[in-house]
């Protein structure tokens, strides 16, 4: 009997080895049960309309919150239609209420005028124990009431996943507008949502690969307005350009160091596409590679120790790695399919994610450096410029889309896809930029 | 009795005899009372006679002579003038009367001989009886004297036999009693025995409770823990279908305690070992909330034993 008691428990996962010791003595005992698995589930949240001045305000910020964690993947949240009362103060809450409808957490707050704009104050409950887990007040001029959100849906988000979030990060990216018969190109920035979008620079040539400083105050990109690739250097606030490199033939692919003092890039003045680290104060070119096939695609590794990059020095593109401070080069694609390549780091170091081309199509993998996983994320056809967000989380990407080419993003689980909804006939060349300091 | 009777026989014939005699005297004299002077010496027959007629026959006698008294006074003077008329008769019939008187002497001294000889006949014949009467008692006595030995000895025996017989009884009684008391303390051993196989049945009934008893509180709680098993495993998974494990790192682990109130529902989550994440700590509490109501057994005993407190580690991997 006991056996097949012991076997039932251990069928439930259970370790009952307390109930070994057969005591006939009804004494309560504390029985321990093992708790092995869980499920992954969305967390719930609701976030309650937020109490506005008389005259309204010009975004309605619980929206943009609950769109934001909603977009996250990490949260449930709860239509308003059926929150059981909308209460804007903690001390309002009736949490009996939202226990019985499985509700976790609960977001209130209300936003008033001040001298200079608004004064934003909410509270994120923790239904189950009806205590606050966290509360905060954002004062905020009328442009940016939108990022202000964002910076609350990141609040909530670091205070339940435990994570930084980067709703309140910024992307930058290129976009195609067709005027007339002519194209013109844009080197634009936006919130991480893609709302909020700020032209930093236009030109009727073509313009590619912006990538953000570590420091976030400045970009580089390539632009070929002067008719040649050249590299640029752009400060985000005041505009101040700086072409970093013009070299003969091809200039591209520029990726900063973690310090934000160098740039590693592909330059083929020495005939052959090879990777070179250029110091921007000391303005000093040091050559990484040095091999007869295309060497390009460069990133820094987080602890800027290490750079990866694309070649076809093994017949087909592959990812290699190479140390910054010299020595050989290592593939890390093996056995991957024939085409793996565009890579970069995840804020951690222990992935990367490239361009990986399987049955035909270009899609966007993962790989595990550790454990030598990868992992694909999309499946379309045509999916380029992978981007880890600074927490480490989403991958930002172009993809193609019949004739268009649009942003989209998708965690690193795969588990979580959207799609970001910016203007213009061709958005491409994604880069997620720093947690805003 | 038969002698008794045969004296009285002969004393009723004497007083017969006797009565007769008397009565003839009687006769005689009345007859000279009518024509005599009663005088006092002449009336003692009469006296005897009285004796033995009747006693009112004299009292009606004795008031009519009374009353003849007070004619004769009446007639006193008339006698006294009579008295020398007859006179001369008185002295005729005086010398007959003294022919009367010797007559009657003499038939008074042939009555006497004649009594004397009855008298002593009579005697004879009462001695004879009386002899044969002392005889008879005598014999009688003898008899009795036999007899009352004869009873004596009935007595004696009858006592002896009385007596053999209480001695027999005694020792029937004794015997009867010694047996009875063999009979007692047979059954007394009989009822000390069945007693003592009483409770000696009884000791073992109740050992054979008490083990009973023991074995049925091990198997109870050997059940109680075979249902707490099954509970445990239906909480556990009540509660891992609520444990929210996303985003986590693997290897964090927490304890908690919970409190349940019969029925499951849980009324107090404390972590008692922190994983070091306030969030997976989190989780497991809201886990625990969440799945509340938990499943847990009816029977309050199980339920007060193994499921008012319960604690959970929560361990994914």
């Amino acid at each position: 009997m006991k056996k097949i008691a012991q076997a039932l428990l251990t069928i439930a996962g259970l370790n009952l080895a307390g109930l070994h010791l057969a005591s006939p003595v009804f004494a309560e005992e504390v029985m321990t049960i093992e708790i092995t698995e869980g499920v992954e589930n969305a967390t719930p949240i609701a976030i309650v309309p937020f109490e506005s001045p008389e005259a309204g305000l010009p975004v309605n910020i619980s929206q943009v919150v609950t769109d934001d964690l909603e977009s996250s993947g990490y949260f449930k949240t709860m239509p308003v239609t059926d929150m059981p009362s909308q209460p804007n103060d903690f001390k309002s809450i009736m949490f009996d209420d939202w226990k019985r409808m499985g509700m976790d957490n609960l977001v209130v707050g209300k936003a008033s005028e001040t001298a200079s704009g608004y004064a934003i104050e909410f509270r994120l409950a923790d239904v189950y124990k009806g205590s606050q887990l966290t509360g905060l007040r954002v004062m905020s001029k009328a442009s940016s009431l939108r990022f202000a959100a964002h910076q609350i849906s990141d609040v909530i988000y670091e205070k339940l996943t435990g994570e930084q979030g980067v709703f309140a990060t910024r992307i930058t990216y290129i976009t195609v507008k067709k005027e007339g018969k002519k194209k013109r190109y844009h080197l634009e920035m936006a919130d991480a949502d893609g709302s909020n979008p700020v032209v930093l620079f236009s030109t009727s040539h073509p313009i590619m690969s912006p990538v953000w400083a570590p420091n976030g105050h400045q970009l580089a990109y390539v632009s070929f307005e002067e008719g040649n690739s050249a590299i640029y250097v752009q400060n985000i606030s005041t505009g101040k350009r700086q072409m970093v490199a013009s070299g003969r033939g091809i200039n591209s692919s520029p990726a900063w160091s973690p310090d934000s003092s160098k740039l590693a890039m592909t330059l083929s003045k020495d005939g052959n596409p090879e990777i070179y680290i250029k110091n921007i104060r000391t303005n000093q070119f040091t050559r990484i590679t040095n091999n007869r096939a295309i060497d390009t695609e460069a990133a820094f590794s987080p602890d800027g120790r290490n750079l990866v990059f694309t070649s076809n020095r093994g017949g087909s593109p592959q990812i290699y790695q190479t140390p910054v401070s010299g020595g050989s080069a290592q593939r890390l694609t093996f056995n991957m399919g024939k085409y793996n390549a565009g890579a970069s780091y995840s804020p951690d170091g222990k992935m990367l994610t490239f361009v990986h081309q399987s049955n035909g199509a270009y899609q966007i993998a993962v790989l595990d450096l550790d454990y030598q996983q990868l992992t694909v994320l999309t499946d379309a056809r045509q999916d380029e410029s992978p981007s880890f967000a600074p927490n480490g989380n989403m991958i930002i990407y172009s993809t193609n889309r019949g004739h268009r080419s649009e942003l989209a993003a998708v965690s690193v689980d795969g588990k979580i896809h959207k799609r970001l909804t910016i203007r213009g006939s061709e958005v491409r060349d994604p880069d997620w930029g720093p947690f805003v300091r | 009795m038969k002698v008794r009777f045969n004296s009285t026989q002969g004393f009723i014939l004497a007083l017969l005899i006797h009565v007769l005699v008397v009565g003839l005297l009687v006769m005689s004299s009345f007859d000279t009372e009518k024509s005599i002077k009663p005088e006092s010496v002449e009336t003692e027959p009469q006296v005897m006679n009285a004796i033995v007629i009747d006693q009112g026959k004299i009292k009606a006698e004795a008031k009519r002579l009374e009353e003849a008294e007070k004619k004769k006074q009446d007639d006193q003077t008339k006698r006294k003038q009579e008295a020398i008329d007859t006179e001369r008769k008185r002295k005729a019939e005086e010398k007959k009367l003294a022919e009367l008187k010797q007559q009657q002497k003499e038939l008074e001294q042939k009555r006497q001989q004649e009594e004397k000889a009855h008298k002593a006949a009579e005697q004879e014949r009462v001695q004879q009886e009386k002899l044969h009467l002392e005889e008879e008692q005598k014999k009688q006595a003898d008899e009795l004297v036999k007899l009352e030995a004869e009873k004596h000895q009935k007595e004696q025996e009858q006592k002896k036999l009385k007596e053999e017989q209480l001695k027999k009884e005694a020792l029937i009684q004794a015997e009867a009693e010694k047996k009875r008391l063999e009979e007692e303390a047979h059954q007394k051993a009989e009822a000390d025995k069945k007693a003592k196989a009483e409770a000696d049945a009884k000791r073992r009934a109740d050992e054979d409770q008490k083990r009973r008893n023991a074995e049925m509180a091990v198997e109870e709680a050997a059940r109680a823990k075979e249902v707490a098993g099954g509970f445990y495993g239906k909480i556990a998974s009540q509660v891992k279908r609520n444990f929210n494990i996303r985003g986590f790192k693997s290897g964090l682990k927490c304890v908690l305690e919970i409190r349940m109130v019969p029925g499951g529902d849980v009324i107090s989550v404390n972590v008692i070992e922190s994983s070091g994440d306030s969030r997976f700590d989190r989780a497991a509490e809201i886990a625990a909330q969440k799945a509340s109501p938990l499943p847990v057994p009816d029977d309050k005993k199980i339920f007060d034993q193994y499921f008012r407190t319960v604690r959970f580690r929560f361990n994914p991997g």
